[in-house]
């Protein structure tokens, strides 16, 4: 177990900044997920730490130790990648016992060491029953267990994994997601996890770096991410169900969002203080706004039909008012007529307001 | 506008059975989307369409017209493609010109052509700007305006979003479905995205191994799956399925699974006693705590996706995935009581076949064993 530090880690391809510099703090024994679009900076954030990109400036940290000295194979880091490199003409078992077994012989495992660490890892990704079988036999998903198990056995202090699940079919993606999770749990490892899919981050990592165009966006819980975006990249990324974005300014001690306003509360001083010149953005998710009656006081708004989407447990319904769309979640069997006129509340803790010049949040 | 029928249309490639007597009957103006993993034979069926897979048995029909013997250039259908097969070298204009010309069409109606694809995707402004100087989203909408400027009598749509990142593929969902109700015109539309599916289609086609499994309405396919394969295919996180056992006693039918058993109500289906059998439950269903929560389950792990969280429980040897809402905080390993919603259960026999769905019906009656 390790922590990891990235202190003004920057590294650049000739004019691109790749990542840009990067502060963060990976407490150790803790599963923390790299998460942004393409071309974000994510993998090449991993790779300077696991030592396969060496930074332009700043330093890699392990338990405060600099890295900059520290050769890849003495950083004592476990990958597990997308394409996954299993010996297809080996066993499950000859596989897993085969990283302990190519160590030097002074370093070397003996062979009942080796028979029970290969046992204890079989057990833990759920291959015990599948020792003995060619892995040339094996199902996509069943290899994927195979590298992790590969990878674990090594008892590296940092693990490092990138999209392990991006080739694996969606419903074993759900189940590998919890069993993942539960092996952190139980091993108690440091974890980093790259991926670009909101939703294994959110469900797995107990911390998220958001990533964009090289820099780091927020840095925290699943929870802070949702709950508190720190600016509208962030707002936009996190979800299931794409974020309303409402023109707001602010006036006369209320937040007015399109036609409708928001009582702003104690938030009051922020906005009297804070110099809105460039216009403010309200978010508010679509599975917090609540459907209400058009003629109803609650209205925040009022809004037309114009799509449904049925997703089956919920339907995401699409609105026009003034020109924008917004979406509400409801459950189906609310499901409203197309041309139907809705009244939409806002509840104003629900509401996060903008900086339009800067995509900041108004805090 | 078209009437797009496959009748009982096979295909071969070697060894590979990619579509096994396929029959659809799609509507005119409808949005219809075929949906199956890779190698589910989707691909092909849209190529037997559009006449670049000649049928090694079975007839394709545009309304009452056998055209299976037709070229795909005297079919009149568009096809948009996966991969953006836009001309570099050409602007925007010249890019949604370019199919026009070719059928030396005049130049008056070319430009009032394109001007108008140009309107309904919002791409006006980027008339004159070269492919390179475009977003993704807006390269997709291009692609997508060259279909539309032929004015064909069907679209055929593979996964034209499925090279976006992830928020450009919630954005276009939505536009792409405003679209059709706009164009009014079939649109064949495949995916490997349920979502996509759901959310886009009037109705959906759920391939396996080149047979079509089942047609009907998103509602449809979600509350009443014909088999394992679609309840897995359709919905995020997939069904829970509980192995359980049938009994038969004068007639009434329960179903044994050890944490509970389930009385039916006027079982109308063949299930023989001792029969293995699956109970499906969707993860929506299975409520953690509450006042009718009785079975007794311990927490594995939980996962807070914002809007919602999934709790993986252990029910026996089985992970059992919950929804709850935000709030629900619980520790791993912790002892938890769920309950299943008896009106949305649903049962297979071991085949993985379905039985019956309650889909909102008092089918079952649940009792809580011990």
């Amino acid at each position: 177990m390790s922590s990891i530090t990235l202190q003004n880690l920057s590294k650049h391809f000739g004019r691109l900044r790749a990542v840009d510099n990067l502060d963060l703090e990976v407490p150790h024994g803790s599963f923390t997920a790299l998460l942004g679009p393409s071309g974000c900076g994510k993998t090449t954030t991993m790779n300077m730490i696991s030592g396969l990109e060496t930074p332009t400036t700043g330093e890699v940290l392990f338990d405060e130790r600099p890295m900059s000295k520290v050769a890849i194979g003495d950083r004592n880091v476990g990958f597990v990648f997308q394409n996954y490199a299993i010996f297809t003409h080996m066993s499950v078992y000859e596989n897993l016992a085969f990283g302990l077994k190519s160590q030097p012989r002074r370093a070397r495992a003996d062979k009942a060491e080796i028979d029970r660490r290969v046992k204890a890892v079989a057990e833990t990704v759920g291959l015990s029953a599948a020792l003995d079988r060619p892995a040339a036999r094996l199902s996509v998903n069943d290899l994927q267990k195979v590298a992790l198990g590969r990878s674990m056995i090594m008892e590296p202090t940092i693990f490092l994994l990138d999209e392990p699940f991006s080739n694996l079919d969606s419903a074993f993606r759900a189940y590998m997601r919890a069993e993942l999770k539960r092996i952190q749990h139980e091993v108690g490892q440091t974890m980093v996890y790259v991926t670009h899919d909101q939703v294994e981050a959110m469900g797995m990592a107990d911390r998220i770096a958001v990533m964009d165009l090289g820099r780091l966006q927020q840095y925290g819980s699943p929870e802070d991410l949702y709950e508190r975006p720190a600016n509208t990249f962030v707002a936009r990324f996190i979800g299931s169900v794409l974020n309303n974005f409402l023109p707001a300014r602010y006036a006369d001690g209320a937040l007015h969002v399109g036609d409708g306003s928001v009582a702003v509360g104690d938030r009051r001083d922020v906005f009297e203080r804070h110099d809105s010149a460039a216009g403010l953005t309200a978010t508010i998710r679509p599975e917090r706004v609540r459907v209400v009656d058009p003629g109803s006081d609650e209205a925040t708004i009022r809004a037309q039909v114009t799509l449904v989407e049925p997703l089956g447990p919920k339907d995401i319904v699409h609105l026009e008012h003034q020109g924008t769309d917004v979406r509400v979640v409801v459950p189906p069997d609310r499901r409203p007529a197309i041309g139907s006129a809705l009244g939409l509340h806002f509840d104003p803790a629900q509401v996060h307001v903008f900086d339009d010049a800067t995509g900041l949040a108004v805090r | 506008m078209a009437r797009v029928r496959l009748d009982a249309v096979s295909k071969r490639f070697g060894n590979v059975t990619a579509m096994n007597a396929v029959t659809l009957d799609i509507a005119d103006g409808e949005f219809f989307a075929i949906l199956g993993p890779p190698g589910a034979g989707k691909t092909t069926t849209l190529r037997a369409i559009l006449g670049l897979e000649k049928p090694d048995a079975g007839r394709v029909l545009l309304d009452d017209e056998d055209v299976t013997e037709l070229w795909p250039g005297d079919r009149d259908i568009a096809i948009v493609f996966q991969n953006l097969a836009l001309y570099p070298d050409k602007t925007v204009f010249d890019n949604l010109a370019f199919p026009l010309r070719q059928r030396k069409l005049p130049k008056t109606e070319i430009g009032e052509r394109v001007q108008r694809a140009a309107k309904v995707l919002k791409i006006e402004a980027l008339l004159g700007r070269k492919p390179a100087k475009l977003s993704g989203g807006e390269r997709q909408r291009v692609a997508i305006g060259r279909a539309l400027v032929r004015d064909p009598r069907a679209y055929l749509f593979d996964e034209p979003l499925s090279a976006l990142d992830a928020l450009l593929r919630l954005e276009m969902r939505s536009e792409l479905k405003y679209l059709q109700r706009d164009l009014n015109r079939t649109l064949v539309y495949v995916t490997h995205d349920q979502v996509e599916a759901m959310s886009m289609a009037d109705r959906i086609a759920v391939l396996r191994e080149g047979a079509v499994q089942q047609v009907s309405t998103p509602e449809d396919v979600y509350h009443r799956p014909v088999n394992r394969f679609v309840a897995t295919t359709i919905g995020s996180p997939p069904m829970n399925f509980l192995p359980a056992t049938g009994r038969r006693h004068n007639g009434s039918v329960t179903v044994e699974h050890p944490s509970f058993t389930l009385r039916v109500a006027d079982a109308g289906f063949a299930l023989e006693d001792g029969a293995p059998c699956f109970v499906g439950v969707r993860p929506e269903d299975v409520h953690v705590g509450g006042g009718d929560a009785a079975i007794e389950a311990t927490v594995f792990v939980t996962e807070p996706l914002g809007g919602e969280t999934v709790v993986d429980l252990h029910l026996g040897d089985r992970v059992v995935k919950a929804l709850a809402p935000p709030t629900a905080r619980f520790a791993a390993d912790e002892a938890v009581r769920i309950a299943l919603d008896p009106r949305r259960l649903h049962l297979f026999d071991a085949a993985g076949e379905a039985l019956v769905s309650a889909a909102g019906e008092r089918l079952f009656e649940l009792d809580v064993t011990g």
